[in-house]
């Protein structure tokens, strides 16, 4: 009688010690979950456009229950597809049931970029609309990233959820945040328009990011903590749903 | 006879415990089994995308480079190879490693003869330029993204099937029930690589 009883947690313990170091050991190459769903660790675009992506792709997720993330990486090994793929399955972008993620992922000193796209939403975004979305981002300067990073954005949005703000380039707000917090500081967006855009705005293809950058921009002052005016308890933030990829999407250049 | 009660309530508890944990094994084997045969079916879809992008790929390709008729025949024989052994094999002969093998490597062919394709076809800036073969080039690319990532996750779902049935005591339980170990795909030799450019 006691021989059974004692094999079978000693066998679960090890298939379970067994997954947990198979985990960790696939998971050591690759940088942890972000905390934001715009993440950047070269300093790519300012402090504040970052907290406007970040805070435009939360929004859009409460809205959509699209989890759409933005990461900025130094480096990453071997096949920029295969990094990605795992980077986005490690993360657990998208819930798990929906299978609503996308993921792009930036790597500017390598010059390459990955638009990857979850199960649940490789219908919408075709890899093949992903690969035109990463070659227009690229017609853009250079010298402009947040309008890159929001050319793609609203891009996704559009084929997406065409009805959602974000795919007329306007950041809108979450569901739950009550409209008396809208309307704030109407002046900044001017000031944003011309800070990203100089003189080019004749370009139609930057009339969303551009309104996006100047809607979400609006009356947010800088380094301001937290979610002014939100009324979330502890709200936004990145927390990946368990969601993976197939491996849908495109990759791309910076 | 009161010995005797106690004698038979201990025999009965331990053919109880016995029968709740082989059944525990058995249901677990069962539901691995099943992962691996849908991750089988997942990588089986995504070859079928490839192939089903082949007539089109080479179409619009033979429009452009009329020259290269061996490279695009390379490529419209790997694929009927391909797909003649993908009507072969099912779930159940996945147990057989030999299988496995010639499934993976009529793909490779294909994938090597289509890699040798691309390769082929930068002499042709018209085509390079063409929507039509620029959309059909980033569908082939996702696709042998796609079956990167199924391969993958197919080795990780017979990895976790695999290591349960060799564990005692389930080995056990698999031994009696017939559940054989199956097998992987191997890592991609040269076969997959593309091939270096030839001026």
């Amino acid at each position: 009688m006691p021989r059974i009883p004692k094999a079978l947690p000693a066998a679960i313990l090890l298939i379970v010690a067994l997954a947990a170091s198979s985990a960790a050991f696939a998971a050591a190459d690759l940088p942890p979950a972000p905390p934001r769903h715009y993440h950047d660790e070269m300093g790519l675009v300012s402090s504040h456009d970052a907290d406007v992506l970040a805070r435009a792709l939360e929004n859009y997720e409460r809205r959509t229950g699209i989890q759409f993330v933005v990461t900025v990486l130094p480096s990453f090994e071997g096949d920029v597809a295969d990094y990605v793929n795992r980077l986005f399955q490690a993360w657990g972008v998208g819930d798990e049931r929906t299978q609503r993620g996308v993921m792009l992922a930036l790597f500017p000193e390598q010059g390459r970029s990955r638009l990857e796209v979850s199960y649940g939403l490789e219908e919408t975004i075709p890899d093949v609309r992903a690969s035109r979305l990463l070659r227009e981002m690229t017609e853009i300067p250079r010298d402009r990233p947040a309008a890159r990073i929001a050319s793609v954005i609203v891009g996704v949005a559009k084929l997406a959820t065409p009805d959602d703000p974000l795919a007329r380039g306007m950041a809108g707000q979450s569901p739950s945040r009550s409209s008396s917090s809208r309307g704030r500081g109407l002046s900044i967006p001017l000031i944003l328009l011309l800070m990203f855009f100089g003189g080019r705005l004749g370009r139609s293809r930057w009339l969303g990011p551009l309104l996006l950058m100047s809607a979400i921009g609006g009356g947010r002052p800088r380094g301001g903590g937290g979610f002014g005016g939100g009324g979330f308890g502890g709200g936004g933030g990145f927390s990946g749903g368990g969601g993976f990829s197939g491996g849908g999407g495109a990759s791309g250049g910076w | 006879m009161k010995r005797g009660t106690v004698i038979l309530i201990g025999v009965l508890a331990v053919i109880v415990l016995v029968f709740a944990v082989f059944t525990g094994r058995y249901n677990t084997m069962v539901s691995l089994q099943e992962s691996v045969d849908g991750q089988w079916g997942n990588v089986e879809n995504v070859y079928q995308r490839r192939a089903d992008l082949v007539p089109n790929l080479v179409a619009t390709v033979k429009g452009y480079a009329e020259h290269e008729r061996e490279t695009l025949e390379a490529v419209v024989k790997a694929r009927a190879e391909a797909t003649s052994i993908q009507a072969e094999i099912s779930p159940e002969s996945l147990a057989d490693p030999q299988m496995l093998q010639r499934f993976q490597a009529a793909q490779d062919q294909l994938g090597s003869a289509l890699s040798r394709l691309m390769v082929v076809v930068e002499r042709y800036p018209d085509l390079k330029a063409n929507q039509n073969f620029l959309d059909l080039q980033a569908q082939l690319e996702g696709t042998e993204n796609r079956i990167a990532v199924e391969r993958r996750f197919f080795n990780d779902a017979v990895r976790s099937y695999n290591t349960v049935i060799r564990r005692f005591p389930s080995n056990m339980v698999a031994g009696m029930f017939g559940f054989d170990t199956k097998a992987y795909f191997q890592a991609e030799g040269g076969a997959e690589k593309a091939p270096e450019v030839e001026f």
